[in-house]
C-alpha cells in the first residue's frame, strides 16, 4: 500500500512539469483566443459576449480568404505529394548515388521558410532566372507572373520546395520498414513493378502518406510568412488577414475569430485523418 | 510440374563468394531439401531459383527451358517465406487470391481456386480475417495456400517451419509432406534442421560454404556420408582418427586408432594401407555387451569403456564412454542400468562403422 502510494506521488511529480507546461502555454492561450473571439476577453476594457466578430465573416472578403487558404493548404500538400511519392519509390530502390540524392533532399529541411522564400523569389521573379530561361528558349514571350499572382502559384512553389523533402522523409521512414520478403512474395505471385507499387507499397505506406499530407496541409493552411511575402494582395490567406486585423487595425477580437477558424479547421482535418487511419488499419 | 536443373551456379556478394559452383537437379515431382548451417548459401540458392537473385555464372533450367533471364513474376514458382510475408493489409481471402488476380484469371475461376486452396490447408471459415488476427500456424497455412493456389511448376519453401513451436513444427512438416505427395508438386525445401530434412525429403542436398557436398536419399546421407562435415551435420557421430594397416577384399579395412585396432566398412578401391582416415560410428550403433549377456563371444572391435557421464533423456539414455581418454557417445533405449564410473564392454559392429577422408 505505502509503496503504491509513493509510486503514485512520484508519478504525479514527474507528470507536473509537462502537464503544467501544456496547461499554461497551450491550453490557456487556446482558451483565451476563443474567449477573445467572442468578446469575453478584451485588451481594451471589460468584455461581454458578442458574435459580432463572427458576423464579419458574412463579407465575401473573408470567404475568399478561407477558400484561398484551403486552396493553398490542399495545393501544397497534394502538389508536394505528387513529387514526393514517386521520389520515395525511386529512393527506396538501392541504386548508386542514392545516398547523395537522399542527402541533397534534406537541405530544404534546415533552411528557414523566410530564406527559402527570398531564394525562390529571385528565381521566379518577372526577371528572375526562370523567366529569363523560358524567354531565351522562346517558350514564352512575356515573363510569367509567379509572384503575387491571384492563384498563389508562388506560394505553392515555395511550399512545395519546403515540403517535398519533409513529406519524403516521413513517407520513406514508413516505406523502408516494409519487409522486403512481402515485396518478393508479391513478385513471386506474378505482380509486375506497377502492381507491386499500387497494391503493396502504396497501401502499406498509407499511414505515412496520410500523416505527410495532413501535416503539410495544416502548415500551409496556417502559414503566414510565405503568403505575406510572395502571395497576392487579394485574395489573401487567413493568417495574413489576422496579422492585418491585429497589427494594423488593432482589432484583436476579429483576429482571434480568424485564429479560431484556423484552429477549428485543423481539428476537423485531424479528426478526418483519424477516421481514415482507423479505416486503413 | 517441372524438373529443376542448376548448372555450375556461382554467386558473389561484394567480395564474399556465397555460392561456389553449385550443380544440382531436382526431379519432376521430387521433394528435395537443401540442408546446411546458416550462411551456407542454401537460401541464396533458393532465391536464385525463384529469380530474386541472378547468378554471376551458371544456368538454371526448368525442364529444358533456361530461365536465367525470366523475371521472378514470370517464373511459375511459388515461394513460402520464412517470415510468411503475408500481405498485412489484405484478408486471408485476398492474400490467397492475390496470385490468381495477378494472372487475370476470370472471377469465377479465382473463387474456385481460392476455395480449393483454403480447403486444402484447412482454413475454410477464416477468409475474412487479417493475418495479424491469426496464430503462427494459421499464418503458415495461409502462406502455403497462397503458394499452392498458383499451381506452380516448382514450390519453394524457405525454412517455413522455423517460427513455429516444436510440436506444431512436427505436425506441419507431416502436413506439408502429405500435401506434396498428394499434389505431386516439385518441391525445394530449405532448412538447417537435419531432423526435419530426414523426415520430409525424398532427397537431401547438404551444403556448406556455398558448395554442395552430398546429394542423396535421407538414409544414404545418414548411413553413407561422404565427408566428415556430412557425417557430423546429420545426426550424431563419434569420430576416431586412425591409420590403415590392412584392407580386405570384402570392403573392410583395419585401422590403428588411439582406442585400439578397429575394423570398419570402407569403400573398396579407395582405401590403401598407410592412409590416415577418420572412422565414425553413430551413437545408437554401439552395442553395450553387458546389456546382452550370452553374446559375449570373442569378437573384434571390442573395447572396455568407463561410463564417464550419463544423461536420462526419457526415450533413451545418453552415455559418454571413456576409452583411454577418448570419448565415445552411445545412446540406448534401455532405461537407467549403470552407475557412473561403472566399466562396460562395448562392441562397434564393423558394418556400422564407416570412414570419411
Amino acid at each position: 500500500m505505502r509503496r503504491a502510494l509513493r509510486e503514485n506521488i512520484t508519478n504525479l511529480l514527474l507528470l507536473l512539469p509537462g502537464a503544467g507546461f501544456i496547461t499554461l502555454f497551450f491550453l490557456l492561450p487556446l482558451l483565451s483566443t476563443i474567449l477573445t473571439s467572442v468578446g469575453l476577453i478584451s485588451f481594451t476594457g471589460p468584455g461581454s459576449l458578442t458574435w459580432a466578430h463572427y458576423a464579419e465573416f458574412q463579407k465575401g472578403f473573408y470567404l475568399h480568404a478561407f477558400l484561398f487558404s484551403l486552396w493553398i493548404g490542399l495545393g501544397s500538400s497534394l502538389g508536394s505529394l505528387l513529387i514526393a511519392l514517386p521520389l520515395c519509390l525511386v529512393i527506396r530502390e538501392r541504386f548508386p548515388g542514392r545516398e547523395i540524392i537522399s542527402s541533397l533532399l534534406k537541405i530544404p529541411l534546415v533552411i528557414p521558410a523566410l530564406i527559402a522564400t527570398y531564394m525562390l523569389m529571385t528565381v521566379i521573379a518577372p526577371h528572375g532566372l526562370f523567366n529569363l530561361l523560358l524567354m531565351k528558349l522562346n517558350i514564352i514571350a512575356e515573363p510569367l507572373k509567379l509572384i503575387q499572382d491571384p492563384w498563389g502559384i508562388g506560394i505553392l512553389l515555395v511550399q512545395m520546395w519546403k515540403n517535398i523533402p519533409f513529406q519524403a522523409v516521413i513517407i520513406l521512414a514508413v516505406m523502408e520498414n516494409i519487409n522486403q520478403e512481402i515485396i518478393d512474395a508479391a513478385r513471386n505471385l506474378g505482380a509486375g513493378a506497377w502492381a507491386v507499387i499500387s497494391r503493396i507499397i502504396i497501401p502499406l505506406s498509407m499511414p505515412g502518406i496520410l500523416v505527410a499530407v495532413i501535416l503539410v496541409f495544416i502548415r500551409a493552411f496556417g502559414g503566414f510568412e510565405i503568403p505575406l511575402l510572395i502571395g497576392p494582395v487579394y485574395p489573401t490567406t487567413i493568417p495574413v488577414l489576422m496579422y492585418r486585423r491585429a497589427m494594423v487595425d488593432g482589432n484583436w477580437g476579429l483576429a482571434s475569430a480568424l485564429a479560431t477558424v484556423i484552429i477549428v479547421t485543423s481539428i476537423i482535418v485531424v479528426a478526418l485523418y483519424r477516421r481514415l487511419a482507423e479505416k486503413i488499419g | 510440374m517441372a524438373k529443376v536443373v542448376l548448372q555450375n551456379i556461382h554467386k558473389t556478394f561484394g567480395r564474399v563468394p556465397v555460392i561456389n559452383n553449385c550443380s544440382l537437379e531436382c526431379r519432376d515431382g521430387e521433394f528435395l531439401t537443401l540442408l546446411g548451417p546458416s550462411g551456407c548459401g542454401k537460401t541464396t540458392l533458393l532465391r536464385t531459383i525463384a529469380g530474386f537473385i541472378s547468378p554471376d555464372k551458371g544456368d538454371i533450367y526448368f525442364d529444358d527451358r533456361r530461365v536465367n533471364d525470366v523475371p521472378p513474376n514470370q517464373r511459375d514458382t511459388a515461394m513460402v517465406f520464412q517470415s510468411y510475408a503475408l500481405f498485412p493489409h489484405m484478408t486471408v481471402w485476398d492474400n490467397v487470391a492475390f496470385g490468381p488476380r495477378m494472372k487475370r484469371m476470370p472471377r469465377r475461376k479465382i473463387a474456385e481456386r481460392v476455395e480449393w486452396a483454403l480447403e486444402l490447408v484447412g482454413l475454410r471459415g477464416l477468409e475474412d480475417r487479417y493475418p495479424r488476427m491469426l496464430s503462427g500456424g494459421q499464418q503458415q497455412r495461409v502462406a502455403l495456400a497462397r503458394a499452392l493456389v498458383m499451381e506452380p511448376k516448382v514450390l519453394l519453401l524457405d525454412e517455413p517451419l522455423s517460427n513455429l513451436d516444436a510440436k506444431l513444427r512436427e505436425k506441419m512438416r507431416l502436413e506439408i509432406k502429405k500435401l506434396q505427395q498428394k499434389l505431386g508438386i516439385t518441391t525445394i525445401y530449405v532448412t538447417h534442421d537435419q531432423t526435419e530434412a530426414l523426415a520430409i525429403s525424398d532427397r537431401i542436398a547438404i551444403l556448406n560454404q556455398g558448395s554442395v557436398l552430398q546429394v542423396g536419399r535421407p538414409e544414404e546421407v545418414y548411413r553413407q556420408p561422404n565427408c566428415k562435415f556430412v557425417a557430423d551435420f546429420i545426426g550424431l557421430a563419434n569420430f576416431i582418427r586412425g591409420k590403415v594397416t590392412a584392407v580386405d577384399e570384402r570392403g573392410y579395412c583395419i585401422l590403428a586408432t588411439p582406442i585400439g585396432t578397429l575394423k570398419v566398412n570402407a569403400p573398396p578401391g579407395k582405401v590403401k594401407p598407410g592412409m590416415k582416415l577418420l572412422a565414425y560410428v553413430r551413437p545408437e550403433d554401439i552395442t553395450l555387451l553387458s546389456d546382452r549377456p550370452g553374446t559375449d563371444c570373442a569378437l573384434e572391435n571390442r573395447f572396455t569403456a568407463r561410463i564417464a557421464f550419463q544423461t536420462y533423456l526419457g526415450n533413451m539414455m545418453d552415455y559418454h564412454l571413456d576409452i583411454n581418454g577418448n570419448t565415445l557417445r552411445c545412446q540406448k533405449n534401455n532405461g537407467i542400468k549403470y552407475g557412473a564410473n561403472e566399466t562396460v564392454d562395448i562392441y562397434l559392429p564393423p558394418e556400422r562403422c564407416g570412414v570419411v577422408m
